[in-house]
């Protein structure tokens, strides 16, 4: 008796009314918000509208110096640029230009950018104690292309915080321009997504090779190696042969399959042989993409094992059929003589529309 | 007999607190692992592939597979859709699941199709391939299509699909689905960004009923009109925001929407593809995808993504509600029952001691629960003398609970989206939530429980056919 009036005085007197006020809580915070997006969204939208007009007026309008510092001053005046929501706005749209459109004039584009203090609003951010706006901050700038932040970045690549290091080394390479050779004292393993931003950002900025790229492919940091065998084939550094084909015995399995991409695409042809004694050794993913540095650095005396190779292999066929067709179109077609399956992927491999 | 009832009824009272202190527990930690997961989502803002990977070569290569069965109303405009998506470097692989309209001919016609001698490397098993066709102008390169003979299931067109792509990676939707433009990019990020191995990706699925579609395209997001879509707004919402986000957290996804997942083709293969006599064949496929990584005791991870990236028709009647349901509990059951022995087998680690007994106890017990506590509180008020003021009390304190979490999941989407476009759709999804127990619940429940009868009297698994209705389009498409 005594329990069941405990639990009724718990229930009716405790936890109803604090579901109430929680739920009438949410209620009213659902509102609030909603009211708060909506003027958020009158003022943005006019000032956007502003903005829209303003820049490419601005960067287009061919203005001379002062004409130009008269029009800023007179935005300036017509405008809350002040506020805090108007710059994160006013980068924004600068950032979407520059993403969006081609040719544009990177000085007059950073002439702006200071006029308005935006330079000041994203190097704030760098010294915000929340990593989010850290990383907010990386990202305007190297969105910006603001080169004169290359060497505020240059300490945030050794911050404890491996995000934000992460994102201070890219951003840092983009905008400095200098050789990519200090990356051999970076200690950390990064993503694939930062090794290929890396690589796309070496081909966008025409950087030069770097002078120490026959030590990223010795380096023992994986991420180093990676890099430097995506470099490698990039460069076209064939020089680098010997430490190339030492990566094709490193421990880490994905290092190996960048060094038998590196072999077939700088064609080492020479290498071929030591490459193929790697093969039953090797995992799937790795057997497949020998095969297909094959098709590029094979020669005649490789068409036996490839041909032992496709009439036994299940699953890799297709790559099989195309090593032999590039090595020797005339050997594949014997093959397939009174084989279906080899004609099949025969037919496969010569079909243009599937190349 | 009173008696004995009385008896059965203080101890059913024992057992539903107890079940009750648990599920409103593991709800608690379910919102507090989702609010961290939505945390770190947004703490990845500024992380995710920028404008000069989107323009390499080398990042991973994705299929996107779409099985079509006669799609031929909206099949141009829904593959020209998918063949928009911004990414470096994918293929798009249609399945013409042998449709008995003129589905193949269209995509012919519209796409300068020519029939191509592919190499087909049957490596999950599937009723046999007709063709694969590619086409002869250059603008859809990126287009196969797969012609096959219908295998009466989703699961037999999307084996044929994967069978047939050539990437690593592969997305499964639904042809009639419409992706954002970015879904790949996003989807693709884990893959490439994360130090374990990623086997599968998810993210949010909306309702497209009342979308604006233009060419097969998104052209505005609108609130959902008739009533049942409205509820499984609000529903999806819950779902995405609360529940797999937080699963997402701790590891434990099990399920993968079939609207939108992308996978690594090893494991799919692996494991052995879908399951063609599946009825929730994407539950299905990352249960054994998870039982595989457990059994090698490799670690891996399937991650989700808060953000709403596909938009899709969902039943706008009852009976197709209900018809959908109750293949969907089938295939609960189904999944819950062949995999039985990863129930608290310590073996399987998370997926055997957290994920599964939630699925056993949390999801598939809850409609047997609730149909067995109403008969009990009918019978008690006829033949005992029942508290009904403590009963209104406690229902209230439940309802209340339940409406908070939904609240809470549609504030967090509008703070962190802001998926609606006035406080009037606010208002309407407030309203909506208020009447859902009284309302939608209860269907929800009868088709979960009518599921259940189906499977264990073993009628035919069949898979029902949902009538579209299609989009509004916008005049350009008419």
């Amino acid at each position: 008796m005594k329990r069941s009036v405990f639990f009724e005085t718990l229930v009716i007197s405790y936890i109803v009314p604090i579901l109430l006020t929680l739920f009438l809580s949410v209620v009213i915070l659902l509102f609030l918000n909603r009211f708060s997006i909506t003027i958020k969204d009158f003022k943005t939208k006019k000032a956007k509208r502003k903005i829209n007009a303003f820049l490419p007026e601005i960067i287009y309008g061919g203005f001379s110096e002062t004409k130009m510092q008269n029009e800023i001053e007179k935005f300036k005046r017509k405008t809350s640029y002040k506020k805090f929501w108007f710059k994160e706005l006013l980068v924004n749209s600068m950032i979407e230009f520059k993403t969006n459109l081609k040719g544009l004039d990177n000085q007059k584009f950073h002439k702006i950018y200071e006029a308005f203090s935006l330079n000041k609003h994203s190097f704030d951010f760098l010294t915000h104690p929340i990593s989010f706006y850290k990383k907010k901050g990386i990202f305007q700038l190297q969105m910006m292309d603001y080169k004169p932040a290359a060497k505020h970045l240059e300490h945030y690549m050794f911050h404890r915080n491996k995000k934000i290091s992460a994102n201070a080394l890219l951003a840092y390479i983009m905008l400095s321009g200098r050789d990519i050779s200090f990356l051999i004292n970076i200690d950390y393993e990064l993503s694939y997504a930062k090794e290929i931003e890396i690589l796309g950002i070496c081909k966008t900025r025409k950087l030069k090779r770097p002078k120490l790229l026959k030590k990223f492919l010795c380096s023992e940091n994986n991420f180093i190696v990676r890099v430097g065998l995506h470099l490698a084939v990039y460069y076209n550094a064939s020089d680098l042969e010997s430490e190339i084909t030492t990566c094709i015995y490193h421990k880490n399995p994905v290092v190996r399959k960048l060094a038998y991409v590196a072999m077939g695409n700088l064609f080492l042809i020479e290498k071929a042989d030591e490459m193929l004694k790697r093969y039953p050794e090797e995992s799937k993913t790795n057997q497949t993409q020998i095969i297909i540095s094959l098709g590029k650095i094979g020669n005649a005396n490789h068409l036996g094992f490839l041909k032992n190779l496709l009439l036994e292999s299940q699953w890799n066929e297709v790559e099989i059929a195309s090593a032999i067709k590039s090595i020797d179109s005339n050997f594949l077609s014997d093959l397939a003589r009174n084989n279906p399956r080899i004609d099949s992927l025969k037919k496969h491999t010569e079909e243009p529309l599937l190349k | 007999m009173i008696d004995y009832f009385s008896v059965f009824l203080t101890w059913f009272e024992y057992f539903i607190a107890v079940f009750m202190l648990c599920y409103i527990s593991f709800y608690l930690v379910l919102a507090v692992c989702s609010y961290l997961a939505i945390n770190r989502n947004l703490e990845e803002k500024y992380e995710l592939p920028n404008d000069v990977m989107l323009k390499s070569n080398q990042v991973l290569g994705v299929s996107v597979v779409a099985p079509a069965y006669n799609e031929s109303a909206n099949i141009v405009y829904n593959v020209k859709s998918l063949l928009s998506l911004r990414y470096p470097k994918f293929e798009v692989v249609i399945i013409n699941d042998g449709s008995k309209d003129d589905t193949l001919e269209k995509l012919i016609k519209n796409f300068d199709l020519k029939k191509v001698d592919f190499h087909y490397d049957e490596r999950v098993k599937t009723k046999p391939v007709r063709g694969h066709y590619k086409s002869t102008n250059p603008i859809y390169h990126k287009l196969l299509v797969v012609d096959k003979v219908n295998g009466g299931s989703k699961a037999d067109a999307s084996n044929a699909g994967v069978n047939s792509c050539r990437y690593p990676i592969f997305i499964c939707t639904d042809v009639d689905c419409i992706l954002k433009k970015d879904t790949i990019t996003k989807l693709v990020h884990p893959f490439m960004n994360e130090k374990k191995r990623v086997i599968a990706t998810g993210a949010g699925i909306r309702i497209s009923n009342s979308c604006e579609v233009k060419e097969g395209s998104l052209k505005k997001v609108r609130f959902p009109k008739e009533m049942y879509p409205r509820f499984q707004e609000l529903e999806y919402v819950r779902a995405f925001l609360f529940g797999r986000m937080a699963w997402s957290r701790m590891n434990g996804l099990l399920l993968v929407s079939g609207g939108l997942g992308m996978f690594e083709k090893k494991t799919f293969f692996e494991v052995g593809g879908y399951w063609h006599s599946s009825l929730g064949e994407d539950m299905e496929l990352i249960t054994r995808m998870r039982k595989l990584m457990h059994e090698r005791k490799e670690e891996f991870l399937i991650k989700y993504i808060p953000e709403s990236l596909c938009w899709t028709e969902v039943p706008a009647t009852k009976e197709i509600l209900i018809r959908q349901r109750a293949r969907w509990s089938r295939g609960l059951i189904q999944t819950l029952k062949i995999h039985r022995k990863i129930f608290f087998n310590p073996k399987y680690g998370i997926t055997g001691m957290l994920v599964f007994p939630y699925f056993v106890f949390f999801e598939f017990l809850v409609p047997i629960l609730e149909l067995l506590g109403l008969i009990v509180i009918i019978i008690s008020l006829f033949i005992l003398d029942v508290n009904v003021d403590f009963l209104l009390w406690m229902t209230l304190a439940i309802y209340l609970f339940f409406q908070t979490i939904t609240l809470i999941s549609i504030l967090i989407d509008e703070f962190l989206f802001k998926n609606y476009s006035s406080l009037r759709e606010i208002l309407i999804l407030i309203t909506m939530s208020m009447v859902e127990p009284i309302i939608y619940h209860p269907v929800n429940t009868y088709a979960y429980l009518k599921g259940y009868w189906l499977f264990f009297r073993r009628k035919e698994l069949k898979w029902g056919e949902m009538k579209r209705q299609g989009f509004n389009v916008t005049e350009s498409n008419k």
